[in-house]
């Protein structure tokens, strides 16, 4: 069994070589077609002509488009790539500092979306047409509805200018606390690891709004896949086989129904995961947040080509960790999933 | 009222809201079981039998309502317990088995779990390892070959006649007193029809079990039953001992029925058919469901009130007939 785990993860990663190419191809050809001209934009807007080539030599911009590629490929394989102008700094440090907070929005908008979605799909499932059963449509239709930088702005509005309750949307502290000691690069986790609830409430006081609007957005899914799932399962012959044999109604619903409900809903996850990862971006902007979406949108703005293009790198590679990971926790739960798909 | 009696359903009634508005599926059902007997309750697909079945044990689709009757099971009224003191009927005094053991199992969950979970629901007091224990050994009594390794088997390793022994040894893990085997062997090759059939009924004798067996072939009806209850459009029309019923059926839809069940050496060609569909239940149904089908059908069939009655003096063979043979 850990010898099939073992190959499917290979499998899967030998698998991805081809997609993450493209994708390399893609945003680096994109990137180049974009209007904008880093060595303008660098020499400044009153450099003399030849400031911008002397400019665009150092950059290593007057090479061919081949050249310049077969370049950035070699610099690649060895997990260089490239340098931000902006930033005067690798673009894989850039990242790898800005990481952490990405994720610790984006994970932490992902679980409330999944403590709220995931008892409301089932307890709607339960009692259909009841008012939690409407509440879910209401909160599913809502979520669809609305764009996401547009929740962020009107929650802004209301509990930052208007209630006074959230702080000010600046970024992962506020201006009087210093991040903790670093461990894992998560606000939340290390200052509660090193016991430094000021710091703990500070962060987790900037987090929410945008967690909030990542989680709405993601909630919509998630509860609408649990209803869904949850009524087929709840219709289906194993349910009343467990019912006449006496099961107790929590073992029922759990155990049995929800089981067998979790398989499309981690697929789900999965794929709500990977979406907010592309929202972030926005949310990011709005909340002032330091994650590599802004890094990556203000590098876009400057034409900055290696933070983007490391960016999207990034993005394409933590997809393909996640479908793997789904995969993995879905062959935990339904023994039939076969290890090879 | 007879001591013996194990189970009684009387006037039972079940309509399902539908979109097509409210359709009355049983009209007025009556059955009683004594304790240790073995009944058959046969008809046509879409004859009620599994409603009947599903009502009596109360897991009837959120859909379903009781709309008359009783269902007395050994003095207590059923359909006034709690639905906790239901819970905890189910499985330890009525149990089921169902038409298609694979669908019948859960998918994601080890069998030996699945007889532990019912084990766990009726007897808080086990431990963990008693459990496992006595999984096994209920595994080993449907006679699964190596249970201690089956144990840890996905019902979709399986084979469906292995299902369906797992769903027997999950249904008498706590010896129930009636056993309903909703029929048990559909979807199954002719051997291990009879295996399984062969096995249910060993263990009823062996722990003293009444049963119920639901089934729309007679023959089976005869093979494993002393009394059969026959069953069209959600009515039964006869009830009575075996060999009364195949040497002399009073209703004109057993009578068809016997006809339409292969015996050997007739061939399918020569084999009678029903003539008609089962009613549309959405429709309103005149008082006797079957006249639409029947060519014995006379005026009094359309007048209220038909009832399942003894035919002539005797008392054991119950008909629901106004112009019986
Ligand atoms: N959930 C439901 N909603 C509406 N009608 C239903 C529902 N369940 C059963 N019925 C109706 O009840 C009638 C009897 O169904 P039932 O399953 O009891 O038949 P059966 O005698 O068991 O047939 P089979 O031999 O095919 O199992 C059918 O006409 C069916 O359409
Ligand atoms: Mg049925």
């Amino acid at each position: 069994m850990q010898n099939s785990t073992f190959n499917l993860i290979l499998r899967r990663l030998i698998g991805a070589i081809p997609s993450l190419f493209a994708v390399i191809v893609v945003t680096f050809m994109v990137m180049r077609l974009l209007p904008g001209d880093p060595a303008a934009f660098f020499a400044g807007a009153a450099a003399s002509a030849e400031a911008v080539e002397q400019v665009r030599h150092q950059l290593g911009l007057n090479e061919s488009l081949l050249t310049q590629f077969w370049i950035y490929l070699k610099d690649l394989a060895q997990g260089d790539m490239g340098k931000s102008f902006t930033t005067g700094q690798p673009v894989t440090h850039d990242l790898m500092e800005r990481l952490p907070a990405s994720l610790e929005l984006t994970l932490l908008g992902l679980l409330i979306a999944i403590v709220i979605g995931l008892p409301l799909g089932m307890l709607a499932a339960t009692r259909p047409n009841s008012w939690i059963d409407h509440l879910c449509r209401l909160l599913t239709t809502s979520g669809v509805c609305l764009p996401t930088f547009f929740t962020g702005l009107v929650l802004i509005y209301i509990f930052y200018y208007l209630l006074g309750w959230a702080p000010a949307p600046m970024g992962r502290l506020d201006l009087f606390s210093s991040p903790p000691q670093d461990v894992t690069g998560f606000y939340l986790i290390d200052s509660a690891i090193t016991g430094e609830w000021a710091i703990f409430r500070s962060a987790l006081a900037q987090l929410i709004l945008p967690a909030i609007t990542l989680a709405l957005f993601a909630l919509a899914p998630l509860a609408r896949m649990t209803r869904a799932g949850m009524l087929g399962v709840l219709n289906s012959d194993f349910i009343r086989s467990a019912k006449a044999a006496g099961l107790p109604r929590r073992v029922i619903l759990v155990r049995y129904a929800l089981r067998n409900t979790l398989l499309p809903v981690i697929n789900t996850m999965g794929m709500v995961l990977s979406y907010l990862l592309g929202i972030n971006v926005l949310v990011e902007k709005v909340f002032a947040w330091p994650g590599i979406g802004s890094y990556a949108l203000e590098a876009l703005i400057a034409s900055d080509y290696a933070p983007v293009q490391g960016f999207v790198l990034s993005i394409a590679v933590l997809y393909v960790l996640l479908n793997l990971v789904v995969d993995l926790v879905c062959s935990l739960i339904d023994p039939r999933v076969e290890r090879a798909a | 009222m007879n001591t013996n009696l194990l189970l009684g359903v009387q006037n039972l009634s079940v309509a399902f809201d539908t979109r097509h508005g409210r359709v009355a599926v049983l009209d007025n059902v009556n059955l009683h079981l004594h304790k240790g007997e073995t009944l058959a309750i046969v008809g046509e697909s879409g004859s009620g039998k599994s409603v009947t079945a599903y009502a009596a044990l109360g897991v009837l689709d959120p859909a379903g309502k009781i709309t008359s009757g009783k269902v007395e099971f050994d003095g207590r009224n059923l359909l006034e317990l709690s639905p906790q003191e239901m819970r905890k009927l189910r499985g330890r005094d009525l149990a089921m088995i169902f038409q298609s053991p694979r669908t019948a199992l859960n998918p994601i969950r080890k069998v030996g779990q699945q007889i532990e979970d019912v084990l766990q629901a009726h007897n808080p007091g086990m431990s963990g390892k008693e459990r496992k224990e006595a999984a096994i050994e209920q595994l080993a009594s449907v006679k699964i070959t190596d249970p201690a390794r089956r144990y840890n088997a996905y019902p979709y390793e399986l084979s469906g006649g292995m299902c369906q022994r797992v769903m027997i040894a999950i249904a008498l893990a706590c010896k129930p007193r009636l056993l309903i085997a909703d029929e048990p062997t559909t979807g199954l090759d002719v051997t291990t029809q009879v295996v399984i059939m062969d096995l249910v009924h060993e263990l009823a004798q062996a722990h003293g079990m009444a049963t119920i067996l639901i089934t729309h072939d007679l023959r089976l009806a005869a093979n494993y039953c002393s009394r059969v209850a026959v069953m069209h459009a959600g009515q039964v029309l006869e009830d009575a001992p075996i060999a009364n019923l195949f040497k002399g059926a009073r209703h004109p839809y057993t009578k068809r029925l016997i006809a339409a069940t292969p015996k050997p050496g007739i061939t399918l060609e020569k084999l009678a058919s029903i003539p008609g569909q089962l009613p549309d239940l959405r429709q309103p149904q005149p008082p006797c469901r079957f006249s639409a089908r029947c060519d014995r059908c006379v005026p009094e069939c359309a007048a209220p009130g038909l009832t399942l009655v003894p035919y002539s003096d005797n008392a054991s063979h119950l008909i629901a007939c106004r112009n019986p043979l």
